[in-house]
């Protein structure tokens, strides 16, 4: 269950369109790295997490990833009002336009459409837990790639940057949730071979926090 | 009809600042909320929570009684008979341009 709140998690007012632009901070949005992969990833991955740790974590990092998805949305929708179609065609979106408008579709910048293979949920805790942090060091990089285009225009690169900057807490908090999983190796060693299809599922979820040896 | 909407009478908060209060304890609140999921332990953080989501709900609770509501449990706060939820602006609106 999720409750909106009608206002972004840091605000987002671009007052010049550029749809060049637009078409490459979209691809946070809809793109292999975005921010609708990110939540749909961790929101996925949750439900074989086998301690309270990383479902916490997973469910968090998940909700707040929805409001990144929203900025980035933002973020695009202003830099493409009230655009002419000559603007359009100058500025390169005349592709994304002809099955778009300006509507926002989740997309990356090349134009390939978002679908769920850019993210896994492969029901092994070790391996769910790799794949988000490295998720979260690939959105990174890509905000890096976006502040190299967008870095003298204040209005975009700072909300930009409050995104990159999320990406490097949420790294670190999947690497302490991953760090709860290791501390739990030693018990029966379950982790070597896919723990939450063999055990995980029919059994209680660790309750400790992090120190358990069940 | 809720008249003094949009209005800010002297020592008040205006609009914009309520919402950057309420932005700034938000975000540290859910930031120390992420935090404590795998520092459970930590006292001082909690305690930090609890004050950034203390300064947070209050200035929600402002901003609903004098401009709407930003979420559903806020709809009752709000002293007025047009539907706020819907006539208040949505995020991605440059130009706030809802009111009562």
């Amino acid at each position: 269950m999720w409750i909106y709140e009608k206002r972004l998690q840091y605000p987002v007012n671009i007052t010049k369109t550029d749809a060049r632009i637009a078409k490459i901070i979209a691809t946070q949005y809809g793109g292999p790295d975005g921010e609708i992969g990110a939540s749909m990833r961790y929101l996925s991955q949750r439900f074989t997490a086998p301690n309270r740790v990383c479902m916490a974590v997973l469910t968090d990092v998940a909700t707040e990833e929805l409001g990144h998805l929203e900025m980035v949305s933002t973020i695009v929708h202003q830099l493409t009002a009230n655009l002419t179609v000559e603007e359009i065609e100058n500025q390169g979106f005349a592709d994304y336009y002809v099955d778009h408008a300006v509507g926002i579709w989740p997309q990356s910048a090349g134009g390939i459409p978002f679908n769920s293979c850019e993210f896994q949920s492969k029901g092994d805790p070790v391996t769910d837990m790799f794949e988000s942090m490295a998720a979260e060091q690939k959105a990174r990089s890509t905000y890096d790639n976006i502040l190299r285009v967008v870095r003298d225009i204040p209005e975009i690169a700072d909300p930009i940057r409050f995104l990159r900057a999320r990406e490097v807490v949420h790294f670190q908090r999947f690497g302490e949730a991953l760090q709860s999983l290791q501390d739990q190796l030693n018990s029966k060693n379950f982790y070597q071979m896919n723990p939450s299809f063999d055990i995980g599922l029919t059994r209680e979820p660790c309750d400790c926090q992090g120190e358990c040896v069940q | 009809m809720m008249g003094r909407n949009n209005c800010t009478c002297q020592g008040e908060r205006s609009k914009a600042q309520l919402m950057e209060t309420i932005g700034q304890s938000a975000f540290a609140a859910y930031d120390t909320l992420l935090y404590m999921d795998t520092h459970p332990q930590d006292q001082e953080a909690m305690a930090y929570y609890h004050k950034q989501a203390g300064i947070r709900r209050e200035a929600m609770e402002e901003y609903a009684r004098r401009f709407g509501p930003l979420t559903m449990d806020l709809i009752d706060e709000t002293d007025c008979h047009s539907w706020e939820w819907m006539m208040q602006p949505w995020p991605w609106e440059r130009s706030g341009k809802g009111r009562c």
